[in-house]
């Protein structure tokens, strides 16, 4: 079809040329009628043009509104697409927002995988769909993480709520510990009087511990030791340390001023001092008399030198009986500082101290340094003065823990050299073998036990010093029930004056004198046959020395030039010598008894013979003749041993013969362990029984010059035999409970043995003996019907 | 002693009880009477008899060589360890006695036990210590066992000891002076009693042999010396060796306790020690006694010895006598008082006693060797 625009466009057209033709006509004016044909077709051509616009027109309008029509769709799909746009925008903003959001996470420090399986709960551990998914089981870490992390913090809160709480409670006591020294200071003087009153020196011990500190390293040992014996197993001792502590703080002063010089210990010194003033008017009494007893022995100061503490240590009984302790004893302990050593002695008692603790323990008389160390400071010569109050004993370094200190110098220093670590070990196991040992319970015991024995020993002496026999507890013994025929005639010590000495020093000649005088039944012998038997004994040596047999010629000249000096030497001795054993009332003829104090003496005379005889002749006479006789006892046993002179009396009831029996007692220091050693003696003898005169033509000869010793009674063998029973038979029948009562014991035995002996020697010498093979005699009298009293060679009584 | 083991006794590991002991026996070592001290055939040995019922063998040569390390006379109490210990006597050994000659030789033993033990010295010569324990031989080779008598209602009185033995080794014989009184006559091949002689009225102390006229010697707490002869056991004399007479019956009264007899080697003479402090000699050809000498002590133990009459007592000393009472010579022994003298031809002589001391003394009175018995 054609478009509005293609008719108007044609009609425009055929106008354009209707109007061509009428110019064109009107141009040549011809014809007039066709001009108006043409006007009419000109004028129908624009009407139609017209219409042609109209419809143009028409249809512009029907466009322009179907344009509008259109239009409000495309407006609201732009707006929607506009819309869209932006949310797309604002997506994609958020999306990288998003992309580019930081997590905390990375940096929390995880528990590790494994840690959260270990500890979380078993649902976790169980569910395995969170292995596989790593972010539910971050998210399940982080959960777990963050309960177990708000636990803690409630935790904490406690705690800090608690810590609060304590140092508040710190800080309110550190308060009323601030105001606790005065009121403690204020306590302590006021339980000082209720203290005395108890006996609770508590306070006196902690000085006492304060002081220990400044103790030498032996005498802190000594400390330590016994005053843990005493915690440990509750022991009935007490300790004390007593001295000037000015002195002791000087001279730690000055040990370390010497070691290092440093002061190192000042600090510690300025502390203890601090603390003195208070004691010190107390101490300055107690060192004024220190000081005074010192003074006496500080004349020998370079040797003597001792620490200004002292240890003193009370011994109880064991058994407390109503609660009130009975004291054995003290024994004080001091430190010789030169001669390294610690000395022993029993405080108060002055004038027995040797007897108590000498020998303690075997060959520990106390009269000899005890450690080499100390022998070569104090020099050859030296000899540990014996009157001093304290000695050094071995049990003493023993207690002290000298023998494994000895290393270290008298006081410990502060240092911490390489050599002070091998020095504390040595020490530690010297300490660990010193309880090993049991060596402060073995000393406590033996001391104990020396006390008691003492004491039950004195009062036997006491009673016997009453010329009474003491009496025995024990009596399941033979002798027990026995109502002894004799009585005791007298007791009395001899007595040495001084100290006994070491054998080696002989040149202070000893007196030996007897106490009692009220000894009547002791008769001095105004012949001394010992002596001159002695002299005689002497014979055959020197006759041997003679002989041409004699194996030392050669030593001849020597020995006579030997032999000047040791007769004037001799000489100068024989005169003490035959005071003392003139004085000593024991003797007679017999001189087959022999005593071992003058034994020490006959020294000069072995002397003699030492150089008379020949080597073979060697074990001379008296040497011979003390060890035979007596138990041999070398000088440290003899040491503190008392000898007694006990006379029994026995009673012929027949004839009213008197019969007395002399025993030397010698009691040791280490009694009872050494029973007292009896040494036996007929005393009264009676008149030599003349013998019967021979037939005619027998010759008889008597065996010497001099005057036979009387007969006696009782024959050496008998003595023998009865000294056998009571110094060693004894020990087995005594039990050692009744141990401390063994000298009453042995003096009612040896009473019983003296009825014996006398009964069955006057018998066997009055009597007829009864004949004793009763089968073959086949006579029967009284006398069968008792049993043999005496068999064997040497005629020993049968006893029961 | 006491010095050689004092390391151990202080207050480190302290041992009272062991202590003690030690201390106990030392006592008792001191107080131990050596009652016999023999030569052995060897020579070499010393064997003894003490009074803790040992018997033990001491070398000779050992006790020299440790004798002269130590010439200080106070400490040269050598204490010998001995060489060969026997099986002990229950109680005291009182005596012991060489049997034979050399290698047939017998030790013989008696004690307080009753119980003469016989050791062939041929089988210690040649070291057989077969049953050796405990440090002594455990068994001797024949033990001859004293018989009990009999007392009232049958009760057999107790075992009696046996003081002395003698020997006769031509016959075979062994005689021993036993506590009941009675001696007796044991056949050594048969180790059996041939004869007993009865008639003392107290126990036996000594006994000797005197071969020549088969005769025994005893003597008697009773106070006498019987001679016996061996093939009857008949009693040829009694002599009361106090009075110095020859008396027909024992005595009534106490006498003197014989101690010691011995006779010298020609069988002449007897010698013969008692109680009342004197020794008498007799003439065995008429039984008369000769001389009586008043010792100064108890005569304990005699011999004769190249016509010197030797004597120990309760005295420490030797004494020698010429037949005539004349004192030769006064040596000073060891023991105190010595119970067993045995001289020898070489002119040694060896006495012991109190104090478990053995003292060997030269011909010329000096001491060879002087040990105490451990």
């Amino acid at each position: 079809m054609k478009t509005p625009y293609d008719a108007l466009s044609a009609t425009r057209s055929t106008i354009e040329e209707i109007l061509a033709k009428i110019l064109f006509i009107k141009k040549e004016s011809r014809n007039r009628a066709e001009l108006r044909e043409l006007f009419t077709q000109a004028s129908v051509a624009f009407l139609n043009l017209r219409q042609i616009n109209r419809v143009i027109l028409q249809e512009e309008d029907h466009v322009k509104q179907e344009t509008e029509a259109a239009k409000l769709p495309v407006d609201h799909t732009t707006l929607q697409l506009n819309n869209l746009l932006y949310e797309k925008s604002h997506y994609l903003k958020a999306i990288s927002a998003c992309k580019d959001f930081k997590s905390k996470y990375p940096d929390i420090e995880l528990v590790p995988v494994e840690e959260f399986y270990k500890e979380a709960p078993d649902e976790f551990q169980k569910d395995s769909t969170l292995r596989d998914d790593p972010h539910k089981e971050m998210l399940e870490r982080l959960n777990f993480e963050l309960y177990q992390r708000k636990e803690l913090c409630k935790q904490q809160e406690l705690l800090e709520a608690r810590k609060k709480m304590l140092q508040e409670s710190i800080a309110a006591r550190r308060k009323f510990l601030s105001s606790l020294p005065s009121h403690l200071k204020t306590l302590k003087k006021a339980s000082l009087p209720v203290q005395q009153q108890l006996g609770i020196l508590h306070t006196k011990r902690m000085k006492q511990h304060h002081l220990a500190d400044l103790l030498p390293p032996p005498l802190y040992i000594l400390y330590t030791q016994l005053s843990a014996l005493k915690e440990a197993f509750n022991e009935n001792i007490e300790l004390e340390i007593i001295g000037s502590i000015k002195d002791a703080q000087a001279l730690v002063k000055q040990q370390a001023l010497k070691e290092s010089g440093l002061n190192h210990g000042g600090n510690e010194e300025n502390k203890i001092e601090e603390e003195i003033p208070e004691e010190e008017e107390e101490l300055q009494r107690r060192r004024k008399r220190v000081k005074k007893s010192h003074a006496k022995e500080s004349s020998d100061e370079g040797v003597y030198h001792s620490h200004p503490l002292t240890v003193v240590w009370h011994i109880f009984d064991e058994v407390v009986d109503g609660g009130k302790r009975t004291k054995l004893l003290s024994v004080r302990f001091e430190y010789l500082m030169r001669l390294n050593m610690v000395c022993a002695g029993v405080e108060g008692d002055r004038h027995g101290p040797l007897e108590l603790l000498t020998n303690l323990f075997p060959d520990d008389t106390g009269m000899e340094l005890p450690t080499q160390a100390a022998k070569l400071s104090a020099g050859v010569e030296f000899q540990y003065d014996v009157n001093r109050s304290c000695h050094p004993y071995k049990w003493a370094q023993h207690l002290a823990g000298v023998d494994f200190l000895s290393e270290v110098p008298p006081l410990v220093s502060e240092g911490h050299g390489p050599s002070e670590f091998s020095k504390a070990t040595s020490i530690r196991h010297g300490l660990s073998a010193y309880r090993k040992q049991h060596r402060v319970q073995t000393v406590l015991e033996k001391l104990r036990s020396r006390k008691k024995a003492h004491l039950a020993l004195r009062g036997q002496l006491d009673t016997l010093s009453n010329s009474k026999l003491p009496h025995c507890v024990y009596i399941e013994v033979p002798w027990g029930p026995y109502k002894s025929k004799c009585f005791l005639h007298s007791w009395a010590e001899v007595l040495r004056t001084g100290l006994p000495k070491p054998p080696a020093s002989l040149d202070d000649a000893p007196s030996l004198n007897m106490v009692s005088s009220s000894a009547e039944g002791l008769e001095i012998s105004p012949v001394n046959g010992l002596e001159s038997l002695r002299e005689d004994g002497e014979l055959p040596s020197a006759a041997m020395m003679l002989t041409p047999a004699s194996k030392v010629p050669k030593f001849s000249s020597l020995m006579q030039k030997k032999l000047y000096s040791v007769k004037e030497r001799s000489h100068a001795k024989r005169v003490p010598f035959t005071q003392a054993k003139e004085a000593f009332t024991m003797l007679n003829n017999d001189a087959s008894v022999d005593f071992k104090d003058l034994g020490a003496l006959d020294d000069d005379d072995d002397m003699i013979l030492e150089f008379a005889g020949s080597p073979m002749d060697n074990t001379n006479a008296d040497d011979i003749e003390e060890s035979t006789n007596f138990e041999k006892v070398s000088a440290w046993e003899e040491c503190g041993s008392r000898t007694f002179n006990a006379v029994f009396r026995g009673e012929d009831s027949e004839t009213g013969k008197i019969i007395d029996l002399e025993a030397q007692v010698k009691i040791f220091s280490e009694h009872p362990v050494r029973p007292p050693y009896f040494e036996l003696r007929q005393l009264t003898d009676e008149v030599t029984p003349s013998l019967p005169s021979p037939p005619r033509g027998v010759l008889t000869v008597t065996e010497k010059a001099y005057d036979m010793p009387p007969s006696s009674l009782l024959a050496f063998s008998d003595l023998r035999a009865m000294e056998k029973e009571v110094n060693s038979g004894i020990i087995q029948l005594l039990p050692t409970s009744h141990e401390n009562e063994i000298l009453a014991q042995q003096l009612s035995m040896l009473a019983m043995l003296f009825d014996a002996y006398v009964d069955s020697r006057l018998r066997s010498c009055d009597q007829h003996h009864p004949p004793l093979s009763v089968g073959a005699t086949g006579t029967t009298n009284v006398h069968e019907l008792t049993a043999r009293s005496i068999r064997g060679r040497d005629r020993q009584m049968q006893l029961c | 002693m006491a010095s050689k083991c004092q390391q151990k006794w202080d207050v480190r590991n302290w041992d009272e009880a062991a202590y003690k002991v030690r201390l106990q026996a030392d006592r008792e070592e001191s107080t131990r009477i050596v009652y016999a001290a023999r030569l052995a055939p060897s020579s070499d040995f010393v064997a003894t008899a003490s009074s803790n019922g040992s018997v033990c063998l001491y070398s000779v040569a050992s006790c020299l060589a440790s004798q002269s390390m130590d010439l200080n006379p106070k400490t040269a109490q050598l204490e010998m360890e001995p060489f060969l210990s026997f099986s002990r006597h229950d109680g005291a050994a009182y005596d012991l006695q060489f049997y034979g000659e050399d290698d047939d030789a017998i030790l013989l033993s008696c004690g307080d036990d009753g119980k003469i033990q016989g050791w062939h010295w041929k089988r210690i010569e040649q070291g057989d210590f077969s049953n050796y324990s405990d440090g002594r031989l455990q068994k001797p080779d024949f033990i001859l066992a004293n018989p009990q008598q009999k007392g009232l209602r049958g009760a057999l009185a107790p075992v009696p000891e046996i003081n002395a033995i003698a020997t006769d080794s031509q016959e075979g014989y062994v005689f021993s002076a036993t506590g009941s009184g009675h001696a007796y006559c044991w056949d050594l091949e048969r180790e059996k009693i041939i004869t007993t002689f009865e008639g003392h009225s107290d126990y036996l102390h000594c006994i000797c042999s005197r071969p020549s006229q088969k005769q025994v010697i005893t003597g008697s707490e009773d106070g006498t010396v019987r001679i016996w002869d061996c093939r009857t056991a008949e009693t040829i004399a009694i002599l009361d060796a106090h009075k110095a007479a020859k008396v027909t019956k024992s005595p009534k009264g106490k006498l003197p306790w014989v101690s010691c007899v011995a006779i010298d080697s020609s069988q002449k003479w007897l010698v013969c020690g008692t109680g009342g402090n004197c020794l008498t000699l007799w003439s065995l050809l008429s039984f008369d006694a000769v001389t009586r000498i008043c010792t100064v002590s108890t005569p304990q133990a005699v011999t004769i010895e190249n016509s010197k009459i030797m004597t120990v007592g309760a005295l420490p000393y030797l004494s020698c006598f010429t037949y005539n009472g004349d004192v030769i010579s006064r040596i000073r022994i060891a023991p105190s008082s010595a119970l067993s003298i045995s001289a020898y031809s070489s002119g040694v002589c060896i006495v012991s006693g109190y104090g478990g001391l053995v003292d060997i003394i030269s011909e010329f009175g000096s001491h060879i060797s002087t040990f105490r018995c451990k």
